[in-house]
């Protein structure tokens, strides 16, 4: 198998890990135990935009699964 | 007019309005954090681990097309190669990017519970240094305090006489009254003045000597626990002199040997094998052996919480004596009961000993496990005076206390340590009337216990295993047994009247918990 073969199996592992893992790893969220007021709400309003950078490496690792694939299968 | 009043309806403490969050200091934790906190920071630290992770990982994975490795020159190299690079470097980008922002909010979370930790303990410091100089100004004021005292009392009995019904009716009215407002004591502003004074008597009995606040100041004890033994030695000087808080001897007798199915599992468990009075005939003191062979035994001592509140001294050993005599780190008599108990069941000093107490029985646990005659494995505390109590360092448990509970301010300001300590406010949304100090009850504190027991941050739940796997080792081991040992106790002495020996009617043994 060549160096390009190789890479290119590299990076389908990789995409199917990444699509894996971002898809398998939820944003946190608080526990409703009580904890109220301006910090609470702080923290949900960044759990929301951290939520929004994981939905987006979610996108990106469907992108490169695509791309992975497409590569392999012109190998 | 009758002396009957209506019956006073107790309700169910679990009916009432959900507690606060459960707020963790020590044993692990950062600052003063609640359990989603700490839950939440764990949650981000294993996502901002594995998202860096990953794009460490597509980052480092060989270029089909890229730039420096070039595995297909650019002139032969196929779209499809070329998009998979960018779609490589683009994910790896986001992947670092979130990942950051997941440690970042870690980070600022970490650095909120210190915070927190830092404002709260800044209140206690100023709480503290107020009350010293005002318990000084009053111990060296107190010979122009007497009249204004005197009047208030003699206006107070005017006011008493004055007021309509008879005796019993106005002392039922004023029991009522109490009982159905006990907000005016359930309530964290109400747990603080009793902490600081408990912690400022020293400074008072300073001032009233003449010494002035700075110089008492200096000389306080806040925290060392030195000022409120002082004040529980001079309430029981003071009590002694009218015949009150007497210490006596005490007697253990083993009224129970059972075979024990199971280990506890989780600290309501713990909690709920801490005798009470559904526990025959009113032990106070209950052992659990865990045998093996060719093991070292293992043990657990429950201790019974205050079975009386009079300052009378009767045959129960667990009474208001050994509370104050508890506090003031002398040898109560409850807990000299409890060692005698150990004895007996053959705990000897090198084998492990998990303690568990609630209330007075929190406060021996506590004394037991820092005395260094015992080999401490392990100790839960619900609602006790310990705060000041040393501890040998990283032993597994919890203390356990509500925000709105004053007796584990009893105890003054607590001694810095790395402990965990899980305090929540118990009824922050209404205290219900009818029940006696409703935040130190038990059923409020198997509430607690029971939301412990759900927590989901890793401190948290790694305490809780450390206390589990101390009994559940032992008996997963081949041939091991739990055996169960009930001990009852009580006051005797060659200067007790004859009716408070063992056998004679009890007498002010009211139970209050």
């Amino acid at each position: 198998m060549d160096a390009r073969t190789e890479a290119i199996e590299e990076a389908l592992r990789l995409a199917y890990s990444a699509v894996a893992t971002t898809e398998g790893e939820g944003v946190p969220e608080i526990e409703p135990d009580g904890w109220r007021g301006p910090a609470a709400s702080r923290a949900a309003e960044e759990l929301s935009a951290l939520g929004r950078e994981l939905a987006v490496c979610r996108a990106l690792a469907a992108d490169y699964l695509s791309a992975a694939r497409r590569a392999a299968a012109d190998v | 007019m009758s002396d009957r009043l209506p019956p006073i309806r107790i309700p169910a403490l679990t009916d009432q309005a959900p507690p606060g969050p459960l707020v963790i200091r020590g044993g692990g934790a950062v600052g003063a954090s609640t359990d989603a906190m700490l839950a939440l920071g764990a949650r981000l630290t294993a996502l901002a681990d594995t998202l860096g992770d990953l794009a460490r990982r597509v980052a480092q994975a060989p270029r089909v097309f890229g730039a420096g490795l070039l595995l297909v020159p650019p002139d032969t190299g196929s779209g499809t190669e070329s998009a998979l690079d960018n779609r490589a470097r683009e994910l790896a980008g986001a992947l670092r990017s979130t990942a950051g922002a997941a440690d970042d909010l870690r980070a600022r979370l970490r650095r909120a519970a210190l915070d927190y930790a830092e404002a709260e303990d800044s209140v206690a410091r100023l709480a503290q240094a107020q009350g010293s100089m005002l318990a000084s100004q009053i111990g060296m004021l107190w010979p122009l305090l007497l009249p204004a005292a005197l009047t208030f009392g003699v206006g107070t009995w005017i006011g008493w006489q004055l007021a309509p019904g008879s005796d019993a009716q106005k002392q039922r009215a004023m029991g009522r009254f109490l009982l159905e407002h006990q907000e005016l004591v359930t309530n964290p502003a109400f747990v603080a003045l009793v902490r600081g004074f408990a912690s400022s008597v020293d400074d008072a009995l300073l001032g009233a000597a003449g010494v002035p606040w700075p110089v008492a100041g200096v000389l306080g004890t806040s925290g060392s626990g030195a000022g409120v033994e002082l004040g529980g030695t001079a309430i029981l000087a003071g009590g002694a002199a009218a015949g009150l808080f007497q210490e006596s001897d005490v007697r253990v007798r083993r009224v129970g040997e059972r075979a024990v199915a199971a280990a506890p599992a989780t600290l309501t468990q713990r909690l709920a094998r801490v005798p009470s009075d559904s526990r025959g005939p009113d032990p106070q003191v209950y052992i659990e052996r865990y045998s093996a062979p060719g093991a070292t035994p293992r043990w657990v001592v429950y201790v019974d919480p205050t079975e009386t509140f009079s300052p009378s001294a009767s045959d129960e050993p667990w009474d208001l004596t050994s509370n104050v005599d508890g506090v003031a780190g002398r040898a109560a008599g409850s807990y000299r009961a409890t060692e005698q108990a150990m004895r007996d069941a053959g705990i000897s000093s090198g084998d492990p000993v998990q303690f568990v107490g609630f209330s007075q029985g929190g406060l021996v646990a506590g004394m037991l496990a820092g005395s260094g005659r015992w080999n401490s494995a392990g100790l839960d505390t619900f609602g006790a005076p310990i705060g000041t109590i040393a501890l040998p360092d990283d032993l597994p448990g919890m203390n356990v206390r509500h925000t709105d509970d004053p007796i584990p301010a009893l105890s003054g300001t607590d001694r810095p340590s790395d402990r965990m300590l899980i305090e929540q406010r118990a009824f922050p949304d209404g205290v219900p009337a009818g029940v006696a100090a409703p935040a130190h009850q038990r059923d409020s504190y198997e509430r607690t216990a029971a939301q412990i027991d759900a927590a989901a941050s890793p401190e948290v739940r790694a305490q809780l295993e450390r206390m589990r796997r101390f009994t559940a080792d032992q008996a997963a081991l081949p041939g091991a047994t739990i055996t169960g040992f009930t001990y009852q106790a009580t006051r005797v002495g060659p200067d007790r009247p004859a009716w408070l020996e063992p056998g004679a009617p009890r007498v002010g043994a009211a139970r209050t918990r």
